[in-house]
């Protein structure tokens, strides 16, 4: 064979190898045959959804039509506890989720909810000081803070800025419909993805703290004044653990803006004993309980109306 | 004459690019490798020419002095580790050997730089080898290659199948051998056991993988850079086996070092001291720490007690498995070292063998999976299989790159379509770590 016929014949079994291997990734989005492509790729681990199903759920609720006028949002220690306090009040709507959510999340969450509810009169924000230093910094946040919000469409309502960090961190191709779609559907891209990531160590790490917060509540404030709404911002409980550390964080946390507006968030911050959780963060089995939870709402809630409820 | 000089030209105009990619791969992964590289190319290169001019041995003496010098500092002084000489083991050894071929008028000597520079930093056999000779290597380089349709094909196949030694067995035998010695001293003296047997195959397979690759891709480029194995687990000898383990090197120390130290020609004493002393050396040269020098001396030993009752016991007619066998056992026993991060975690390692072994309860407590599921040993299995099969065929003279060649283009194409989706397929179950990294714990 010549030389010319040679990479002839290289060219098209480079095309058709190609062709086979996108057609099989398509094939491993298909709801009948994921399992199956895991199965074979060791990608079991990686069939859950992790991220938009867990996020899209909240988004929709928080977007649903409902009589509800108080908007609950937070991080993974609020939701354990409402999840424990089991609210009932058709007033409310619960959401809160976890701090890999971002607080740009978080604010799409919320203007979701304003859109959606013309009489809503509040939002509460319970979140740890941790969760308000969130960034797009590890694969979770892919998850959890950019794929559901593409998903759903809401991602392009951050800010430039924001949306710059994001293709920094993740890529600009993975704010696309299509990418996110060919990584939730499919555990072999998952997961190749997400290792990627991980192994590059791709990420965004904020130039100073409390950068998006500093960007999305006083946006988000000023949303809600427009819209008579009031936003509430308190940290969830906070173990004795960290008690030097929030010093630290105050500091940083008097030179933003959202200080101008809530300048009591560090000052009420409710310690309790690092013995109380499991990971110096949330409560073990023994210390979820509902009177405990109810008390440390009250006394995180103070005069607020919301206490009420407790 | 125009023809020839069109030839000469396609030539130098090749070898240019190779070289260009070779400097370019080098300095994209180490700006100091690049530099170091660049300057004992020249400083050798002068040096040769020199030495053709004034017949001066001090010249050839003054190479190898500086080569062996920075190599033996990047052995043991962290600060020069530290620099990142890419590739110097290898380059390191291409030098020496030109400078004493120039020596031994072995060789004549290269008179153009491009040619000599890309023999001593060919970038495919750089990181790992097969080590190059300058005669061999650069007379290829000289000569214009005629295109060859099956130099290609079975290049291909050969990098095909390197990456699946590597992807489907040696990286799949590698988190076992790693349960075993990560642990060491909880693990039972049975696991130990079964992760050093294992580890004899990680090593062979993620080597000869490596080697697979770079021979295909110098096939594919129309280099012959000859075979680093054959079939070495299959030795009937610890002589045998250096004949078929990373055979660029062991015939290198042949010529390199054990016969400019004497070889067999003063003396029977004088030869085992050769012997040690030539695998002493190979110990440091593959990497800094006593247990690469152990595993060295172990085999110096090994081949001073082959010299003195192998023959006697060949002429017993050993069988051919007892031999295999045995000559495993010492081979796997040296890798042990080997593969310990030190000497203390070896003799730990060896006593528990010897003291703890807990055959029963490793057995019953699934010790022998290495913290693996049976699915994923089962996974494992199937491509180790395959390669010791193609082995077996290598050992009895079947080439399974040439009969592919030979089947219906049907089954070639299937072959050929199937094989790299196998690969991916291994690729994409090792690829990563944990997946509850990537999940958010809720509440």
């Amino acid at each position: 064979m010549k030389r010319k016929s040679f990479f002839k014949a290289v060219i098209i079994y480079l095309a058709v190898l190609i062709l086979i291997f996108i057609s099989l990734d398509f094939l491993s989005t298909v709801d009948a045959l994921r399992s199956y492509f895991a199965k074979v790729t060791d990608s079991e681990d990686y069939l859950e959804k992790n991220g938009p199903n867990d996020v899209i759920p909240h988004i929709n609720k928080a977007g649903s039509n409902s009589e509800s006028t108080i908007l609950i949002i937070g991080d993974s220690i609020c939701r354990q506890i409402f999840n424990e306090l089991n609210v009932s009040d058709e007033k409310l709507c619960i959401v809160p989720l976890n701090a890999a959510v971002t607080l740009p999340g978080q604010y799409l969450i919320a203007e979701e909810y304003l859109d959606t509810h013309a009489g809503a009169t509040d939002i509460y924000m319970f979140m740890h000081p941790h969760s308000l230093l969130h960034s797009y910094s590890t694969p979770l946040e892919y998850q959890y803070a950019v794929m559901p919000f593409v998903e759903t469409g809401s991602l392009t309502k951050l800010d430039e800025s924001t949306i710059d960090c994001i293709a920094t961190a993740y890529g600009s191709f993975s704010m696309s419909d299509f990418f996110v779609k060919m990584v939730d559907n499919s555990p072999i891209n998952r997961k190749l993805y997400l290792n990627y990531l991980e192994k590059h160590g791709c990420g965004y790490e904020e130039k100073r703290l409390f950068e998006f917060t500093d960007t999305y509540i006083p946006r988000l404030y000023n949303q809600c004044e427009e819209r008579g709404v009031t936003l509430h911002l308190y940290s969830t409980p906070v173990t004795d653990y960290f008690s030097e550390d929030m010093k630290v964080k105050r500091e940083a946390y008097l030179e933003t803006e959202t200080y101008k507006l809530f300048p009591d968030y560090f000052e009420d911050i409710v310690y309790v004993p690092e013995e109380y959780t499991e990971d110096k963060a949330h409560f073990d089995e023994e210390h979820k309980d509902i009177d405990y939870f109810k008390s440390l709402m009250k006394s995180i809630l103070k005069e607020d109306s919301l206490s009420n409820i407790f | 004459m125009k023809a020839v000089n069109l030839e000469e030209k396609n030539c130098l105009i090749r070898s240019t690019v190779y070289l260009i990619i070779s400097y370019f791969l080098v300095g994209v992964i180490s700006l100091n490798g690049l530099i170091l590289l660049v300057g004992l190319t020249f400083f050798s290169y002068a040096l040769s020419l020199a030495y053709e001019r004034t017949k001066g041995k001090w010249l050839i003496g003054t190479g190898i002095v500086v080569v062996v010098g920075i190599l033996i500092a990047s052995r043991f002084f962290e600060f020069v580790e530290n620099l990142g000489f890419v590739g110097l083991s290898f380059f390191s050894l291409h030098i020496i050997g030109y400078l004493i071929d120039v020596l031994r008028g072995t060789v004549s000597v290269e008179k153009n730089i491009v040619f000599y520079a890309l023999f001593v930093a060919y970038f495919p056999t750089l990181l790992s080898g097969p080590v190059q000779r300058s005669k061999a290597f650069i007379s290829q380089i000289h000569s214009g290659n005629l295109f060859s349709y099956n130099d290609c094909r079975v290049g291909l196949m050969r990098v095909a199948y390197g990456l699946f030694q590597k992807v489907a067995v040696a990286d799949r035998l590698a988190l076992m051998v790693d349960f075993a010695y990560g642990e060491y001293s909880v693990r039972s003296g049975a696991t130990l056991l079964w992760g050093v047997f294992l580890y004899a195959f990680q090593l062979y397979f993620d080597f000869a993988g490596y080697s697979n690759i770079v021979i295909g891709i110098s096939r594919l480029l129309g280099l012959d850079i000859g075979e680093n194995f054959r079939q070495p687990y299959f030795s009937t000898s610890v002589k045998d086996f250096w004949q078929r383990w990373h055979i660029s090197l062991s015939t290198w120390l042949r010529d390199y070092v054990y016969i400019p130290l004497g070889g067999n020609r003063k003396g029977t004493i004088r030869k085992y001291i050769n012997l040690f002393l030539t695998f002493a050396i190979s110990g440091v040269w593959h990497g800094k720490g006593l247990t690469f020098f152990a595993w060295g001396c172990l085999h110096g030993l090994y081949q001073v007690g082959y010299s003195i009752f192998g023959k006697k016991t060949a002429k017993r007619r050993i069988s051919k498995v007892f031999g295999v066998a045995i000559t495993f056992a010492l081979v796997d026993f040296a890798w042990l070292f080997f593969r310990a991060d030190s000497l203390f975690q070896g003799c730990v390692i060896c006593k528990r063998i010897l003291f703890n072994f807990a055959l029963t309860e490793t057995a019953r407590g699934g010790g022998f999976l290495m913290g693996q599921s049976l699915a994923w040993m089962l996974w494992t299995l199937f491509p180790l299989l395959l390669v010791i099969i193609v082995d077996v065929l290598s050992e009895r003279g079947i080439s399974i790159f040439e009969n592919v060649g030979k089947c219906h283009v049907a089954i070639r194409w299937m072959v050929y379509l199937i094989f790299p989706i196998v690969i991916a397929l291994y690729w994409i179950q090792g690829y990563g770590i944990s997946a509850s990294n990537f999940i958010y714990s809720t509440f």
